[in-house]
C-alpha cells in the first residue's frame, strides 16, 4: 500500500509537472485530488483499514496529498504570472497616440493679468470697485484737479460725446466717485479695473485698452507706504528678482508724483530693444493723492492722506508674456487665443 | 526741450569729457527727464576751414571749377586744390575743406583723387554733409557750399565752428516744470545735481538813444487774458546773420536761425523761457501795441502767409488799425521783420494760458512760443528778457541805438507766494526722517526763501516754481533730491480691511471662467460700432438698439457709435478668423452695452453687462479615434443651461426666440417673469449671409444684468436618500405639435412625491411611427427619502401619467 502511494505520488508529481496550461494542470488536479480523484479515494478507502493502520495510513495519504497539492499550486501560481505577464505584453498600446482631450475654451490674457493684479490686491485688503464708462467730464477730470484747459489734458486725448460726457480716460474717476459715495474721511483701500478710451489709434496706440486704478486712504498713509505697496506688488507680478526703481514725474492728481521702472523682463537689466537699451521698462504710474484732490471730493487733508496709482493692463501683459504687438489683443485670432 | 551742454557750461561748470548719460540718469531720476542723449559729432573727420584765394574753370569740364583754397595742414599753411561743381562760390570765402582721408556725416570718406583729369585734394562742403538737417540753417545755408562768416580764421575743425562737438539733452519735461522750458530754469537742476551753484546772466542794457515816450505805446484791453506787457524800441538796426556762436546755439537747441532780431527773440525765449516778438516798428500803425480780443470777423495774414479767420475768443495784438498778430501763437505778415527793416519793436508780455491753448489749437498752431505760454511764464521775468533781448541786439548788431526807456503795462503785480510747513509734516508725508538741515539746504539750493517761526518754516517760493502750492510740494522737492531711491519701503499702517468685488464683476468672473471651462475662447473687441451691423441683423426699425450713442470724434468712419449689441463685433471677429482660415470658433465675449436714458445725452447712460457667443464649424479637432461633429443647437443650449445651473438660476420659461436675427425655428428664448435672460439658437441664414458668413452658425446672448438679480441666492444642500431608488422607462409617441418640454412638464407634474429625475434617452421618427409622430423615451426616477419603494408605490404614479398623456393625444408604445 505505502508503494503503491509513493509511484502515485510520483505518477501524479509527473502529471503535475508536465501540464502546459492551466486546465491541464486542472484536469490532474481533478484526477488525484477531485471528489473522485484517485488520492481522494485512498482517502475515503481508509475506512477499510484495520484501527492500527488508519493513522499512519491517514498521515502518509495527507502528506502526499499536501505534496501534490502543494506542488499544483506552486505550478498555477507561475503558470499565472506568465499568463497575466503574457496579457499585459498583449494589450500593450502606442502611449504616444494624443488622448482625448475636453474640450477647453481659454481666457483672454488681458482678463487673466487683471485677475493677477485684482487676486494681490484683494488680498490685502482692497476691495475692487467698478465705474461709468461713459462719464462725466466732472469726474474724469474736474474731481481730480485736471480744470478745464488744463495742459496736462492734452496728454489724453478724448473721445467725446457732449461737451460734458466723455469716454473715461482713465479709470481714475472710479478713485472720485468711491471717495464721494464713502462717508468723508473713512478709510478707503480698493482698486479699478476697467475699459479706458483715448483717441490714438496705431501700432503702439488702441482707442480702447484697460487700466487699473488704486486708491488708499487712511490717517498715516506715506510716500514709505506707497514705495512698499508697488515694490511688493510688482514683484508678485514680475517675480521676486525683479528690481523698481521710482523716478520723480508729475500728475496733476498726485504730489509727490512718480513713474515706476521695473528691470526689464526680456534682458534683465542689461540693456536690449525692448527696454530700449536702459535696462529698465515703464510700469506705472503713482503718488500721494493731492490735497486738492481730496478736497474736491470732499476729504480732508488735514486728517488723511492717500496714495493712487494706475497702470496699462495691455503694457503688463505684453511685457509677461513677450507679446509684441499690440493689436494681437484685439484681433482676437483664435491661434493667439489658444495659447493663454 | 533741447539743452546744448556746451551752452549749459555757461550758467554751471560741467565735466564736458564725463559720460553724458550719467548726469542725464540723474536728471531723469528727479523728475528732470531726459528722453535722448544726442551727439551732434556724426563722426566727421578731418574738415577745416579755408580760404578760397583763386578759382579757374576746369579745362575740360563745363560745371567744374578749379579752385586754391588757402588751408592749415599739420600745423603748416599750405594751398589745397579742390575741384567743385558748386556754384556758389567765390574767391575771398571762408568754406569748409575735407581733406584727403577725411570722413562725412554719412560716413563717406574723401580721398584725394582727379576730376577729369585735375588733381582734387578734397571737397568743399555742404551743411547735409556734417549732418545738419537743412530746416535748421538759414534758408540761403541750406543748399550749397556752406559759406561761413568773413572773419572766421582758417584751419579751424568745423566740429569746433559749428558747434557740432556738443552733446545736446532732449527733455520729456512734465507739464509742472514750465521753468524747465528755459536754459536758467534748467540750469539749476544741472546745479543742485552736480554740487555746484547755477549762473545767472549779466544783463545791463546802455540805452542810447531817445526816450521812447511817444514814440510807441502798449495798452492791455483784455487783462484777464494779458497780465503783463513790456515794450523797447531799438532803432538803426542792420538786418544780418546773426553771429555763428548764436546761430550754433539756436541749431543745437532744435531752432532755426533766421537773421539777427528773430534769433535774439529766439534765443532769449531760450535762455530765459519768455517768448518774445519782433515788430518792424515802422508797419505798427500809430506805433501802437494792443492786447485786445479779435472782434468777429477780423482776419490776419500771419507769417506763413496764411489768411486766418478771427473770434472774439482769440487774444490778438491790433496796431491803430487791426490785427497784427495773434498774441503768443504767431505773427502777421504785414508787421514782420524782414531785411530791410532798420526799427524794431521788441514784445514780452504774458498771456493766459489756457487761452493761447484754445487758439493755438483752433488755428492748428503749435509752436515753441505757445507751448511755453501754455504752461505758464514767470512775470518776473518778463521784464529781464525785454532787457536781455535789447542787450544782445547791441552786442550782436553795433549798429542799433536802444532807446531810453522801457514800456511796462502790469496792471496787477503777481505776488509771490508763501508756503507753511514743518520738517514733521514733511518727514510723515514722505515716511522719512531726513534731517531739518538737509531740507534747509535742498530747499534753499532751489531757491526758496525759508523764515523758520518756531516749529514752522515759512517758505517764500522763487517765482519761477508756480506749481509749488503746497506742503506736499515741499515734500515732493525735498524728497526728488534726497532721492526717491533712499526712501525706505513699508507697507500701510491703515484700518483693516477684507477686501472683495462688487457681486457684478464676481458674476462676470464665474461667467467667463465657466464658458472658457466648457470650450468656448474669450474675446475682447472695441466698444464701438456701426449701425449697418444692426440692419445686418434684420432688427426692426423701432428696435431700441438703433438708439446709440454718437460719438462726437469717433476714431473712424468704422466706429460712429457706442455699441447697443455685443452681436456684430462678435460676429466680425469670426469673420476675421475665418479670413486666416480658422473655422471651427467657439467664441464669447462678456462687455457692456450702452443704452443712453435719452439723446443727445444729459447723463451718463446706463451700461448693461452682457455676454455674446459665436459657435460654429466642427465641436472637436480632428482626432484619429473620435468621429467629428458639427456644433449644433443644443450644444448653445447645453451651455446656456449648464451656465445657469452653475450660477443657480432655474425656474425659467423657455419660447421660441422672437430676436430677428435668429432662426425662428431653431432659437429660444429663457425668460424669468417676463425679464429675457438669454437669447439663443442658430443665426438665422439672411443674417449670416448679410454679414458675409455661410454654413451654421449659432449665437447666444445673456444679460448678466438681469442673471445678476437671480444669482447668488443663498443656497442650501438638499439631503438625499439613502434607499435605493428604482426606474421605470417610458416610450412615448405623441403628435409632433407636443414638445417634448410639454411631456416633461406632465410628467413632473403627475410623477408624485416620489419622482426624482426625469432624463430623454431617445427620440425617433421614422419607420414604424405614424407620420405627423414621433417616439420619445424617458426614463423615471423614483426614491424615497423613507425606504425601499416596492412597484405598487410607483404603479399609480405612473398609471397618473399616462392618462394625462392621453389627454394630451400621446400613447405609450
Amino acid at each position: 500500500m505505502e508503494q503503491e502511494l509513493q509511484r502515485l505520488k510520483e505518477i501524479a508529481l509527473s502529471a503535475i509537472q508536465s501540464a502546459t496550461n492551466i486546465q491541464a494542470l486542472e484536469d490532474v488536479r481533478v484526477k488525484y485530488l477531485g471528489k473522485k480523484g484517485e488520492v481522494t479515494a485512498l482517502l475515503k478507502g481508509l475506512g477499510k483499514l484495520s484501527p492500527e493502520e488508519r493513522p499512519k495510513m491517514g498521515a502518509l495519504v495527507n502528506d502526499v496529498r499536501q505534496a501534490l497539492e502543494a506542488s499544483l499550486d506552486s505550478l498555477k501560481a507561475t503558470m499565472e504570472a506568465a499568463a497575466l505577464q503574457a496579457r499585459l505584453e498583449e494589450e500593450k498600446i502606442d502611449i504616444t497616440l494624443p488622448g482625448r482631450a475636453p474640450k477647453t475654451g481659454h481666457i483672454h490674457p488681458l482678463t487673466t493679468v487683471n485677475e493677477m493684479i485684482e487676486d494681490f490686491f484683494m488680498k490685502m485688503g482692497y476691495t475692487i470697485e467698478e465705474g461709468p464708462e461713459v462719464e462725466q467730464d466732472y469726474y474724469n477730470f474736474e474731481c481730480l484737479n485736471l480744470p478745464k484747459d488744463h495742459p496736462a489734458r492734452d496728454m489724453q486725448d478724448s473721445f467725446y460725446i457732449t461737451e460734458n460726457i466723455l469716454l473715461r480716460t482713465h479709470t481714475s474717476p472710479v478713485q472720485a466717485r468711491t471717495m464721494q459715495r464713502h462717508e468723508p474721511n473713512s478709510p478707503i483701500r480698493m482698486i479699478a479695473p476697467g475699459k479706458v478710451y483715448r483717441w490714438d489709434y496705431d501700432a503702439t496706440h488702441s482707442p480702447v485698452f484697460h487700466q487699473v486704478e488704486g486708491l488708499i486712504i487712511d490717517e498715516h498713509i506715506t510716500f514709505a507706504d506707497l514705495k512698499g505697496t508697488i515694490e511688493t506688488f510688482l514683484r508678485h507680478m514680475f517675480g521676486d528678482d525683479t528690481k523698481v526703481r521710482f523716478r520723480t514725474s508729475f500728475f496733476p492728481f498726485t504730489e509727490p508724483s512718480a513713474e515706476v521702472d521695473i528691470s526689464c523682463v526680456m534682458c534683465g537689466g542689461e540693456g536690449c530693444r525692448v527696454c530700449s537699451h536702459t535696462g529698465w521698462l515703464e510700469i506705472l504710474g503713482c503718488g500721494m493723492v493731492h490735497p486738492k484732490v481730496l478736497e474736491l471730493n470732499g476729504y480732508d487733508p488735514a486728517k488723511v492722506k492717500g496714495f493712487a496709482f494706475g497702470m496699462g493692463v495691455e503694457r503688463i501683459a505684453m511685457l509677461l508674456y513677450g507679446i509684441g504687438d499690440l493689436r494681437l489683443f484685439f484681433e482676437d485670432d483664435v491661434r493667439f487665443l489658444e495659447q493663454f | 526741450m533741447k539743452a546744448s551742454l556746451q551752452w549749459m557750461n555757461e550758467y554751471v561748470p560741467l565735466d564736458l569729457t564725463a559720460n553724458p548719460q550719467e548726469l542725464a540718469d540723474q536728471l531723469t531720476q528727479a523728475g528732470i527727464p531726459v528722453e535722448d542723449v544726442i551727439s551732434m559729432d556724426p563722426g566727421l573727420k578731418k574738415i577745416y576751414t579755408g580760404k578760397i584765394i583763386d578759382i579757374t574753370k576746369h579745362p575740360d569740364a563745363d560745371k567744374l571749377q578749379v579752385c586754391q583754397v588757402q588751408c592749415i595742414d599739420d600745423g603748416e599753411e599750405v594751398v589745397k586744390q579742390i575741384v567743385t561743381a558748386a556754384t556758389n562760390v567765390a574767391v575771398g570765402q571762408i568754406v569748409p575743406v575735407a581733406y584727403h582721408k577725411s570722413r562725412l556725416a554719412d560716413g563717406t570718406e574723401i580721398k584725394k583723387g582727379k576730376l577729369r583729369g585735375v588733381t582734387s585734394e578734397g571737397m568743399f562742403c555742404s551743411v547735409a554733409e556734417f549732418g545738419i538737417s537743412s530746416d535748421l540753417v538759414r534758408p540761403e545755408e541750406a543748399q550749397g557750399i556752406y559759406i561761413f562768416p568773413e572773419n572766421t580764421p582758417i584751419g579751424l575743425d568745423i566740429k569746433e565752428v559749428l558747434m557740432l562737438d556738443d552733446t545736446v539733452y532732449e527733455f520729456e519735461l512734465t507739464a509742472n516744470r514750465a521753468d524747465c522750458f528755459s536754459m536758467v530754469g534748467l540750469s539749476r537742476e544741472f546745479a543742485i545735481m552736480t554740487g555746484k551753484s547755477a549762473l545767472f546772466p549779466v544783463i545791463m542794457v546802455n540805452e542810447t538813444g531817445e526816450s521812447i515816450d511817444g514814440r510807441a505805446s502798449v495798452s492791455i484791453e483784455a487783462e484777464d487774458l494779458c497780465s503783463r506787457f513790456t515794450s523797447r524800441l531799438i532803432t538803426n538796426v542792420t538786418i544780418e546773420p546773426s553771429p555763428l556762436w548764436m546761430q550754433n546755439r539756436l541749431r543745437n537747441s532744435g531752432i532755426r536761425p533766421i537773421n539777427n532780431v528773430v534769433d535774439v527773440t529766439n534765443y532769449v525765449m531760450l535762455e530765459l523761457g519768455q517768448p518774445m516778438h519782433a515788430y518792424d516798428y515802422d508797419h505798427v500803425k500809430g506805433h501802437q501795441l494792443i492786447a485786445r480780443r479779435a472782434k468777429a470777423g477780423e482776419t490776419l495774414i500771419t507769417l506763413d502767409n496764411n489768411e486766418r479767420k478771427l473770434d472774439e475768443s482769440m487774444l490778438i495784438i491790433a496796431d491803430a488799425e487791426g490785427p497784427i498778430g495773434v498774441a503768443g501763437v504767431m505773427g502777421g505778415l504785414h508787421s514782420e521783420v524782414t531785411d530791410t527793416t532798420t526799427n524794431v519793436l521788441l514784445e514780452a508780455a504774458v498771456f493766459n494760458g489756457p487761452s493761447i491753448r484754445r487758439t493755438s489749437k483752433a488755428l492748428g498752431l503749435r509752436s515753441e512760443a505757445s507751448g511755453r505760454f501754455e504752461r505758464g511764464i514767470n512775470h518776473k521775468y518778463t521784464a529781464y528778457a525785454i532787457d536781455r533781448a535789447a542787450q544782445l541786439l547791441q552786442q550782436i548788431c553795433p549798429t542799433c541805438k536802444v532807446e531810453v526807456g522801457v514800456i511796462d503795462v502790469y496792471p496787477t503785480p503777481v505776488e509771490q507766494r508763501t508756503v507753511m510747513f514743518t520738517v514733521e509734516q514733511v518727514n510723515d508725508y514722505l515716511g522719512t526722517s531726513i534731517a531739518k538741515d538737509k531740507m534747509v539746504s535742498i530747499l534753499t539750493q532751489l531757491g526758496f526763501e525759508l523764515t523758520e517761526s518756531g516749529k514752522s518754516i515759512e517758505a517764500l517760493v522763487p517765482t519761477w516754481r508756480d506749481d509749488v502750492t503746497d506742503m506736499p510740494d515741499i515734500a515732493e522737492e525735498v524728497a526728488r533730491i534726497f532721492g526717491y531711491d533712499h526712501i525706505e519701503a513699508t507697507i500701510p499702517n491703515a484700518v483693516l480691511s477684507s477686501g472683495g468685488m462688487t457681486p457684478k464683476k464676481a458674476l462676470t468672473k464665474k461667467v467667463t471662467h465657466y464658458l472658457a471651462s466648457v470650450g468656448l475662447s474669450q474675446i475682447i473687441t472695441f466698444s464701438f460700432m456701426h449701425k449697418d451691423g444692426l440692419t445686418n441683423m434684420m432688427l426692426s426699425e423701432g428696435d431700441s438698439r438703433y438708439t446709440a450713442i454718437p460719438i462726437l470724434n469717433p476714431i473712424s468712419e468704422e466706429f460712429p457709435y457706442m455699441r447697443t449689441t455685443l452681436v456684430p463685433a462678435v460676429i466680425e471677429t469670426a469673420l476675421r478668423n475665418i479670413a486666416q482660415q480658422n473655422r471651427d470658433l467657439w467664441l464669447f465675449e462678456t462687455a457692456n452695452v450702452y443704452e443712453p436714458k435719452s439723446l443727445p445725452l444729459t447723463e451718463v447712460p446706463h451700461e448693461r453687462p452682457m455676454a455674446c457667443g459665436i459657435m460654429m464649424g466642427k465641436t472637436t479637432a480632428a482626432s484619429w479615434n473620435e468621429v467629428q461633429r458639427d456644433t449644433d443647437f443644443y450644444d448653445v443650449k447645453g451651455i446656456v443651461d449648464g451656465l445657469l445651473a452653475t450660477l443657480k438660476v432655474s425656474n425659467y420659461d423657455i419660447a421660441p426666440s422672437h430676436e430677428t436675427y435668429f432662426h425662428p425655428g431653431v432659437s429660444a428664448t429663457y425668460t424669468v417673469e417676463g425679464k429675457t435672460i438669454a437669447n439663443f439658437g442658430e443665426l438665422h441664414p439672411q443674417v449670416a449671409k448679410n454679414f458675409g458668413l455661410s454654413g451654421k452658425v449659432y449665437m447666444f446672448e445673456i444679460d448678466l444684468e438681469v442673471i445678476l438679480g437671480l444669482a447668488f441666492v443663498p443656497f442650501k444642500y438638499k439631503p438625499f436618500s439613502k434607499f435605493p431608488g428604482t426606474s421605470r422607462d417610458l416610450a412615448i409617441v405623441a403628435p409632433n405639435t407636443v414638445s417634448s418640454g410639454d411631456i416633461m412638464k406632465l410628467i413632473n407634474e403627475q410623477g408624485g412625491k416620489y419622482l426624482h429625475g426625469v432624463s430623454i434617452f431617445d427620440v425617433y421618427e421614422g419607420e414604424h411611427i405614424e407620420a405627423g409622430y414621433r417616439s420619445l423615451a424617458y426614463n423615471l426616477q423614483f426614491r424615497s427619502m423613507e425606504g425601499t419603494l416596492n412597484d405598487e408605490e410607483i404603479d399609480g404614479a405612473i398609471e397618473n401619467i399616462v392618462s394625462a398623456l392621453h389627454a394630451q393625444n400621446c400613447k405609450l408604445r
